[in-house]
């Protein structure tokens, strides 16, 4: 009875551990993230095209003020459910810098989970402060209510472990092929336009929402935006999370294959 | 003159060389260039369908523009990437002593010394939306062609410079890897006519941070509604930004001490 609570307490102490270190090297990268969240920007340019169009009558069912409210929250979702761990990955497999992670007690994935989280700690604050100085200007009237922002956290958490652990799943595709970067280029350029990143996804002609709905890539973007609006409540809500569930898991179980077959590879290969 | 040319095809050859081994690469670039047209063609297509007119663009010339970003992309992509961003590194680890003892300018060096070859396919997929805009609208005439690509000549001079400037801030800096980021960040408004945006953008994307000319003159010769004050505006602007860049460069070379001493 008495090992499983040890067993916990030894793996706290290893993950608040790899958190300290990957926060304190987080901090040292202040400037290198304020850059990457101003290259972020795309949402913040398609807010201005679109308000610039609604100013002449709604467009759908969207007037300006909403225009600005969706495309604030989609770059706030996007900033805080930004991952990068693909460039990592391919970059440590490739050089074999992998080979020294192996021997540590606990699997490397653990190591980039604390480090995204960490370098969250210091993008959140920049990036809440942008986002509510940018509804403040654009006088956008937000009424929020606790089971919002509850359903709206839910979601968010959502998001980031869907591309996390999509991307943690491509950058592993390293093990077989040097493309993997060049594969995530053509990843983000769907998952930018099908996510509803450059236009909301409700003013997409039907036919094309119906195929988009089959595809994670809402789940990612949309979906947690139209949460925080409250245009997603209810029955929808859940299937809505559920969804997200669902392909958290994929991923997830797909990541573990992978890491499987890779490593197989890896070791033949004596790098 | 005819040296550098000559150090260029040089350049260019070993750069294809060194390329060619990753012959790979060609299909996912032209992948992505299909679809990042797809993904520029969708947003198009959803806005027009709700709209006739984006900033007093029509859906043909706005896509003419979008071919226009495209080819500024992927010239981004072949000869300023492969090259400044390597300078942050050239300065870090004491490789641009080397370039400084070269008999050529060392400008020239770290501008042009490696090519990338993988997004020709953007580079053709744009120009042949610009040639299709440009013969639905009537305007294919051998002085519009010109005239296009002297803009967009131009319009890539200001492009360099202001990535040269950006990039020549490693010698106080140091650490400005994705300092470039900063410059793409504010590009991507040039998908999009510049008077599609709110007045004060408008004014920025103009005069602050140019980008209206790099892409919205160029596409508005194509489209032949170009007001003549603002192809000189380019070219001057073009002049002025590789003068600065390049006194920002010397002032920073006087000012360089070496990595190791």
């Amino acid at each position: 009875m008495t090992a499983l609570p040890k067993r916990l307490l030894l793996t706290w102490r290893k993950v608040r551990a790899l958190f300290v270190n990957a926060f304190a090297v987080m901090t040292e990268y202040q400037a290198e993230i304020l850059i990457w969240i101003i290259s972020g920007s795309l949402p913040l340019i398609m807010m201005f095209i679109w308000m610039g169009l609604a100013e002449d009558g709604p467009v759908g069912t969207y007037n300006a003020a909403d225009f600005a409210a969706y495309f604030l929250m989609v770059f706030f979702v996007r900033q805080i459910t930004m991952v990068w761990v693909i460039w990592d990955l391919d970059r440590e497999i490739r050089l074999g810098e992998l080979s020294p992670k192996l021997l540590r007690p606990l699997d490397p994935y653990w190591q980039h989970v604390m480090n995204n989280l960490a370098e969250k700690v210091v993008r959140t604050p920049i990036v809440i402060i942008t986002v509510l100085a940018g509804f403040w200007l654009a006088q956008v009237p937000v009424s929020l209510n606790t089971s919002v922002l509850l359903a709206f956290f839910l979601s968010l958490t959502g998001a980031w472990l869907i591309r996390f652990n999509r991307q943690y799943s491509m950058g592993l595709l390293t093990f077989w092929s040097d493309q993997t970067t060049a594969l995530e280029n053509v990843w983000f350029t769907l998952y930018i336009i099908l996510g509803g990143g450059l236009a909301p996804l409700d003013l997409f002609p039907p036919a094309l929402q119906r195929i988009v709905s089959f595809t994670p890539f809402p789940y990612a973007i949309d979906f947690p935006v139209q949460v925080f609006l409250g245009n997603i409540q209810g029955a929808d809500l859940y299937r809505g999370l559920l969804a997200q569930a669902t392909w958290v898991l994929i991923f997830i179980g797909i990541r573990t294959l992978l890491w499987r077959q890779g490593l197989k590879r890896y070791g033949a290969v004596g790098a | 003159m005819k040296r550098y040319l000559k150090l260029l095809g040089i350049f260019t050859k070993n750069s294809v060389q060194l390329e060619l081994e990753y012959r790979a690469n060609l299909l996912m670039n032209a992948l992505n260039s299909l679809l990042t047209f797809g993904a520029g063609f969708i947003v198009l297509f959803v806005m027009f369908s709700h709209t006739d007119s984006v900033g007093g663009w029509s859906f043909t010339e706005a896509l003419v523009l979008f071919g226009v970003f495209m080819v500024f992309e992927a010239l981004i992509d072949m000869v300023l990437y492969p090259n400044l961003n390597k300078l942050p590194e050239y300065i870090r680890k004491g490789n641009m002593d080397f370039f400084l003892l070269k008999p050529v300018s060392a400008q020239f060096m770290v501008s042009f010394r490696y090519a990338s070859i993988w997004r020709i396919p953007e580079l053709l997929l744009g120009l042949g939306i610009v040639a299709y805009g440009m013969i639905t609208t009537g305007q294919l005439t051998v002085l519009n062609v010109l005239l296009v690509l002297v803009l967009l000549v131009s319009g890539f001079m200001i492009v360099y410079a202001i990535w040269f400037f950006l990039s020549t801030t490693a010698f106080w800096l140091v650490k400005v890897e994705n300092i470039s980021e900063l410059f793409s960040a504010f590009f991507t408004a040039g998908r999009f006519p510049v008077s599609a945006f709110p007045g004060w953008a408008r004014f920025t994307l103009t005069f602050l941070i140019p980008i209206a000319f790099i892409t919205t003159v160029p596409a508005s010769a194509a489209i032949g509604k170009l007001e003549f004050g603002l192809a000189w505006g380019s070219f001057v602007i073009a002049g002025l930004l590789l003068l600065l860049s390049h006194a920002f460069w010397r002032y920073a070379l006087a000012n360089y001490t070496s990595a190791s001493s």
